[in-house]
């Protein structure tokens, strides 16, 4: 019985293209619901992501589809693929949402959940490049009331 | 929202000051169901300790990542603070001292004193915390423990209602068995159960009490655990949702500690024995929580004085021995507001 590979050509919005493998591709819920639905035709664009991006993905995505790789070479891997930038990090949690891929957007929010865990509100604001519209009074009342909190 | 719902709660509480959209998004009852639904994942557990004289301080820890014990605020302003946790139930803790009942969440450290119910029966009584899905309402019910005699009615406390109401007793009269006063009473499946004890004696049956339409009912228990001679005590609980029995008696010269867990609910034939812990002496063994592996971590007593955890295997390495140790009860991080469920 032979089986035949078949080839997807992923293009990215700096115009980028990427070959692929369907049986690695279809990773992305995205991607795979448009093989089922037949219309894909040669090129398969995908305007929310970059190129630097994508690399990221598939280099996540054909690690684990390599086979009889163990458990612990996985784990090592997804560490080490998590510690990026985290503009880096964000852009893949966009790029892992709009290809629907659940697995590496759980990692990364994870990720990102267990970076700010531990910061101030001030470090959020930067962080997240939100504007505090409290007046100090109302601040100075959400902190008392959750005074522990901030010990 | 995905990456906020992995926070704990005290990340989330600092972070309600970052801005109005954030403190918004915090106190919002979707994202705190759906905070709580993620933290399910990852169970804590809460500790009461003795420290001098009659105090007691409390602390959490979790069970699925190792991570030294985090100390907690006291659950209330009234000094000494002495209040026994008597359970859990998702994200709050049912706590009494001397006929006050208070509703604590020990993620937020909120607490809500509840009404108090005037008869407590000689013989002690046991309580038990849970949720009512049907009319979205917490409540808590005890049960007055008889001796001998048939007694004291038990009693409902339907969060929203305010008052404790009185109930019948099971309608076949049963004993409520008093060895269950050191633990409380088992909620799953929208239903209290304990043990009780026919006319008969000797016979042990689970009783249960459905919360939302107010029937009892009864579970065959083991056909083993209905056997076995020179037992001590008999009691419930619940594991992985599943319910439980368990037995202390004495065989062949040592004390034996048995427990079964019922893989169908109210099917019989389900009941599956788990282990059996023999040793000269045991005194107490208490069920607390089943892990992904399967293991059972125990609340253990060996003599009078002296409780530590244990699995079914050995001793617990994460929670380490500590003399003065009172009461492990497991729960689940959240948001959930004791104030807004009055």
């Amino acid at each position: 019985m032979s089986s035949s590979t078949k080839f997807l050509t992923l293009k990215t919005c700096d115009d980028k293209k990427f070959v692929l493998d369907e049986a690695i591709a279809v990773r992305s819920q995205t991607i795979k619901n448009m093989v089922e639905d037949d219309c894909v035709s040669n090129v398969i664009p995908l305007p929310n992501v970059n190129s630097k991006t994508m690399t990221k993905v598939i280099e996540y995505w054909k690690k684990h589809s390599e086979e009889g790789v163990s458990k612990d070479v996985l784990m090592d891997f997804d560490k080490a693929f998590v510690k990026v930038h985290h503009s880096i990090l964000h852009a893949l949690i966009l790029a892992a949402n709009f290809l629907n891929d659940k697995e590496i957007l759980d990692m990364m929010c994870q990720e990102v959940a267990d970076r700010i865990k531990g910061k101030t509100p001030e470090e959020i604001r930067k962080e997240f490049d939100i504007k505090n519209d409290f007046t100090p009074e109302e601040e100075e009342e959400i902190r008392k009331e959750n005074a522990w909190a901030f010990e | 929202m995905d990456i906020l719902i992995r926070l704990p709660v005290p990340s989330l509480l600092r972070f309600k000051c970052a801005s109005k959209f954030w403190k918004t998004l915090i106190s919002d009852q979707y994202f705190k169901a759906k905070h709580y639904n993620y933290a399910k994942n990852n169970k804590k557990i809460l500790i009461a300790r003795l420290i001098s004289g009659a105090d007691i301080s409390y602390y959490c820890s979790s069970l699925s990542l190792s991570q030294p014990l985090q100390n907690l605020c006291c659950p209330s302003n009234h000094k000494p603070c002495n209040y026994k946790i008597l359970c859990c139930c998702n994200g709050l803790a049912l706590l009494w001292y001397r006929g006050d009942h208070l509703l604590w969440n020990p993620s937020t450290n909120e607490s809500v004193q509840l009404p108090n119910h005037e008869i407590t029966s000689l013989f002690g009584s046991t309580c038990g915390l849970g949720y009512d899905s049907i009319s979205d309402d917490y409540k808590i019910l005890r049960v007055e423990h008889m001796g001998n005699r048939p007694g004291l009615p038990s009693k409902i406390l339907a969060l929203k209602s305010g008052s404790w109401r009185k109930i019948g007793n099971h309608p076949r009269g049963f004993h409520n068995n008093t060895v269950s006063s050191k633990s409380s009473l088992s909620f799953v499946r929208g239903a209290f159960h304990w043990l009780g004890k026919d006319n008969l004696p000797k016979y042990n049956i689970m009783i249960s009490f459905n919360i939302s339409n107010e029937l009892y009912g009864e579970i065959s228990l083991p056909e083993e655990i209905c056997n076995i001679s020179n037992v001590n005590y008999v009691s419930c609980a619940v594991l992985e949702g599943m319910l439980c029995a368990y037995c202390k008696g004495r065989e062949t010269g040592l004390d034996t500690f048995k427990l079964w867990v019922m893989k169908d609910y109210g099917v019989k034939e389900s009941w599956t024995k788990l282990f059996t812990i023999r040793k000269t002496h045991i005194f107490l063994v208490t069920p607390i929580y089943m892990f992904a592996d399967g293991e059972v971590l125990l609340l253990y007593q060996e003599d009078g004085f002296y409780r530590d955890f244990r699995t079914s295997k050995g001793p617990y390495e994460p929670l380490p021995s500590n003399r003065t140790l009172l009461q492990g009860c497991v729960y689940t991080e959240s948001l959930i507001s004791p104030k807004l469920l009055i």
